[in-house]
């Protein structure tokens, strides 16, 4: 993503003090509370400097707090003076996923311009993880029933974005029951190999363990190979706009990207 | 006033809940494209609000509670015709349920790590020399003590 955003000139300073967002599935299933004092304390770091993140799980998860500190003055007093122990006064900045900043007609244009490789032939399933455009009320960014950044994107690319069934379908991974996920991931997957897809072009850590990993563990279990490289959109991105394939760390996914059209 | 195992809808109203789950009326909007009541036996958010809502839902803070299968992707949450927020109730039940000593292994040891290290998994040395390899700075997130100050129902 730093590459990507650093090739068409967005600056991005990393941010060191961070601690996790925390996670709007597991942390906050512990304790609302505690999700909201954390999220309140990394929203107030670096005062209004907007916050862009790599997963849409941290950047709905920090949106929410934001919207909720905005809307209710209890929850408000009660995070300030919380940051207040700790020296911090209560900051709440725009936070949003990186694809918003690649979004846009004057940005797809800075980015077509700059494509030097296109993906011609690819025929890729677009899949939209469930937090990258919700809760809407605080996320406010695309469509929340039918976003299309994605498609764009790839479109852009050179690649092709085929229909598939069930495409806003969740990826199954935030489920914390096993057979649920793994139900819904075949599922997505049958789906995906039915449309004709080559491979799988996401922009979430999660959905991407899902497809990779999940992809690998499925076919242990069950014997069904699918076969569908997995592709972070920002290593497409990266490898229109020149970066080498070599340097994208396509070694460490499970599944292979040998073969690909446009992958070396 | 209703009541759920020993919490009560004050209870669930304080987590977040705010009174949401008896603004339900069983239109079931939040049954139909969820993924979770698709690809599982034993979860239904209509039928998770009603036991709410009529005061019989002490097995939904139970160790086999269904609550744990939602996959958190806010469908019913941008549906919902009457406001409930779906899936706040659902964190609400998933806290009631941790206060009980009734949630899942998982959520106890990511719990655990941010509480202790700020991280929900801390970086691995493996992590920490790909870091370095990218060119990205170290991290340095909250100590223990900090993150008790922040935290907590005091």
């Amino acid at each position: 993503m730093r590459r990507a955003l650093e090739r068409l000139g967005i600056a991005v300073e990393e941010e060191t003090r961070f601690t996790c967002c925390p996670d709007p599935v597991v942390f906050r299933s512990a304790s609302r509370a505690d999700w909201l004092a954390l999220a309140a304390r990394n929203l107030s770091l670096d005062g209004e400097t907007p916050i862009v993140t790599l997963c849409p799980g941290c950047a709905s998860s920090l949106s929410e707090a934001r919207h909720i500190l905005s809307e209710d003055a209890g929850a408000r007093d009660d995070a300030a003076a919380r940051l207040e122990k700790l020296g911090l006064s209560l900051s709440l900045p725009r936070v949003s996923h990186f694809l918003e900043l690649l979004s846009g007609e004057k940005r797809m244009q800075e980015i077509g311009a700059g494509v030097n490789r296109k993906f011609e032939g690819l025929k890729v399933a677009c899949h939209y993880g469930c937090h990258l455009t919700r809760p809407s009320d605080a996320v406010d960014f695309d469509d929340p029933e039918k976003p299309r950044c994605l498609d764009d994107l790839v479109t852009l690319l050179g690649a092709e974005s085929l229909p598939y069934e069930d495409k806003y379908l969740c990826c199954g991974r935030p489920s914390l029951d096993e057979g649920t996920s793994a139900a819904i991931l075949e599922r997505k997957l049958s789906a995906m190999k039915e449309a004709g897809a080559q491979a799988i072009v996401l922009a979430c850590p999660f959905c991407f363990e899902q497809f990779d990993v999940g992809q690998t563990v499925l076919a242990r279990k069950t014997g069904k190979e699918f076969g569908l490289p997995v592709f972070y959109l920002s290593q497409l991105l990266c490898m229109a706009l020149g970066a080498a394939g070599s340097d994208m760390g396509l070694g460490m996914h499970k599944v292979k990207t040998g073969g690909i059209p446009g992958i070396e | 006033m209703y009541t759920i195992g020993g919490s009560t809808s004050k209870d669930i109203d304080a987590i977040g809940g705010r009174e949401l789950a008896r603004l339900c009326y069983s239109c079931g909007i939040c049954v139909g494209d969820c993924p979770a009541a698709r690809f599982s036996d034993d979860f239904n958010p209509r039928q998770i609000f009603l036991k709410v809502c009529l005061g019989i839902g002490e097995d939904l803070i139970g160790e086999a509670s269904p609550v744990w299968k939602c996959t958190t992707c806010y469908t019913c949450y941008e549906r919902c015709p009457a406001g409930v927020k779906p899936l706040d109730v659902i964190i609400a039940l998933r806290n009631l349920s941790f206060r009980e000593g009734n949630s899942p292994e998982n959520v106890n040891k990511i719990r655990r790590s941010v509480l202790a290290t700020g991280l929900a998994g801390a970086l691995t040395q493996r992590a920490v020399g790909l870091r370095e390899k990218m060119g990205l700075p170290g991290t340095e997130p909250l100590d223990e003590k900090e993150l008790g100050l922040l935290t907590g129902d005091e």
